[in-house]
């Protein structure tokens, strides 16, 4: 159930469409910006990575995938990293989180504990393909620094996850 | 139905998964291109837009930080006030001693004060963003530190902010020499908050608290410029290397301001390591 405003938002594709990639940069700016402030034990939430698997479980599979390749353009730019790391790795955190996805049903997914718990695996899933990727021709162990600098992170957007599922379930039940 | 009916049932039964190998495949050939986002002046407006929202986001300080680095600055100004003594009197005593062997004045590196304006984790790299960048004569390469010991290198820079990678980075290895000894090696970063220096013989001996600085071997930076103290030394199982834990004295997490030496890395000596190896490969 749709509010008029809504409807006439997703009726206009175009419109929709360029307010998700607003919005896409919006998070990939706050990331450079404001979430490091968020720093806990050098850990920090992956906003950009959230939105991607919040707009699969939202729009669809093929949206989802190609969502998560821009914005990953998007986070390896803005970081000045080298482009196409965060887009691979975004991309298969994309994948599994976008079995889940029921058409009709989307908020079923985004209202339910789930999302957290598919939040957290995908997740660990992206963490994992960059940890491989910038450890490569290094000396460092590659649980070390799994466990030390990209568990917390997984572990931080999944908390961060429960700020999209609490408003998702506050608006099922208004509705 | 025919071929094209054919593939078409196929592109749409299977679009999904069509969709993300394509993705997946751009992905890779993006990697594979390497960093093409250095190439015109992209980067500088990147780290431009960075630096900015960064000094204009971070005027909520933090205090924790600020804290942290109180603390740490007022010990080390308990040691300086002592070190300026000796120093002073081990100053004179080489003026006398340089006059009287007649070599020339040292001079000292020229240093540029910048303050950090934004911290970047990429996930296990750790990156410093200062203000001050290219309308200073910053450049890729330049040295960073402060008062303490080494912080980094310059990566990137714009016109007002420049890019720093910290030691913290598995891909920086720094040349190195205990302080008071011949030994030199090679430090690397240990994944957490420590620094390691391998492949040291057993038999050479090594002590705990001796400072390491960097060695006068680093075609990175610049020599003597302090990195840490040995906080412990282990023997791994059936190696017959030392294992050398240095703490280092600057930690990326508590500093506000840093100075950039002006100073390169001696291009005409990198260039003859990389024309004998090209020789040697050959």
């Amino acid at each position: 159930m749709y509010s008029l405003k809504e409807l006439q938002i997703r009726n206009n594709k175009y419109l929709l469409y360029s307010i998700y990639f607003g919005f896409g940069i919006l998070f990939g700016l706050m990331q450079i910006s404001f979430i490091p402030l968020m720093v806990i034990n050098d850990s920090i939430p992956n906003l950009v990575m959230l939105y991607a698997i919040w707009l699969v479980l939202r729009e669809g599979r093929i949206i989802g995938y190609l969502s998560a390749f821009i914005l990953g353009m998007i986070y390896d730019i803005l970081t000045l990293q080298v482009v196409g790391v965060s887009s691979l790795s975004f991309l298969f955190a994309v994948l599994f989180a976008g079995i889940f996805y029921r058409k009709d049903k989307e908020f079923l997914i985004l209202s339910s504990y789930r999302f957290i718990l598919i939040v957290f695996i995908a997740a660990l899933i992206s963490n994992l393909i960059q940890n491989i990727f910038y450890l490569k021709l290094s000396d460092i162990d590659f649980w070390t620094t799994f466990i030390f600098k990209w568990l917390g992170n997984t572990v931080y957007t999944a908390v961060v996850a429960t700020i999209p599922f609490f408003i998702s379930f506050r608006n099922q039940i208004s509705k | 139905m025919n071929l094209l009916q054919r593939i078409y049932v196929f592109f749409v039964n299977f679009r999904d998964y069509i969709v993300f190998t394509a993705l997946v495949m751009m992905s890779f050939s993006m990697i594979s291109l390497g960093d093409f986002t250095s190439i015109g002046g992209f980067r500088a407006s990147v780290v431009t837009l960075v630096g900015f929202i960064n000094e204009n986001i971070l005027v909520i300080p933090n205090i924790a930080a600020i804290r942290q680095e109180n603390q740490v600055l007022r010990e080390l100004n308990m040691e300086l006030s002592n070190e300026v003594t000796r120093n002073y009197l081990a100053d004179k005593e080489n003026a006398q001693l340089r006059k009287m062997l007649d070599l020339p004045k040292q001079t000292s590196n020229h240093l540029v004060f910048a303050d950090v304006v934004g911290i970047e984790k990429i996930g296990n790299r750790t990156y410093l963003i200062i203000n001050k960048g290219s309308n200073e004569e910053l450049s890729f390469g330049m040295t960073v530190r402060t008062d303490a010991g080494l912080i980094g290198s310059i990566t990137a820079t714009s016109g007002p902010y420049a890019i720093v990678e910290t030691i913290f980075n598995p891909d920086v290895k720094i040349s190195v020499a205990i302080a008071n000894s011949s030994l030199k090696g090679i430090v690397t970063w240990d994944g957490k908050t420590d620094l390691v220096l391998d492949n040291i013989p057993k038999t050479i001996p090594v002590e705990k608290n001796q400072e390491v600085v960097t060695s006068n071997f680093s075609s990175k930076f610049p020599p003597d410029v302090p990195l840490g103290f040995i906080r412990s030394v282990e023997v791994p199982k059936s190696s017959l290397f030392w294992k050398i834990i240095i703490q280092p004295y600057a930690m990326y997490n508590t500093v506000q301001q840093v100075a950039v030496v002006k100073e390169l890395p001696d291009s005409s000596r990198i260039n003859l390591i990389k024309e004998f190896f090209e020789i040697k490969l050959k």
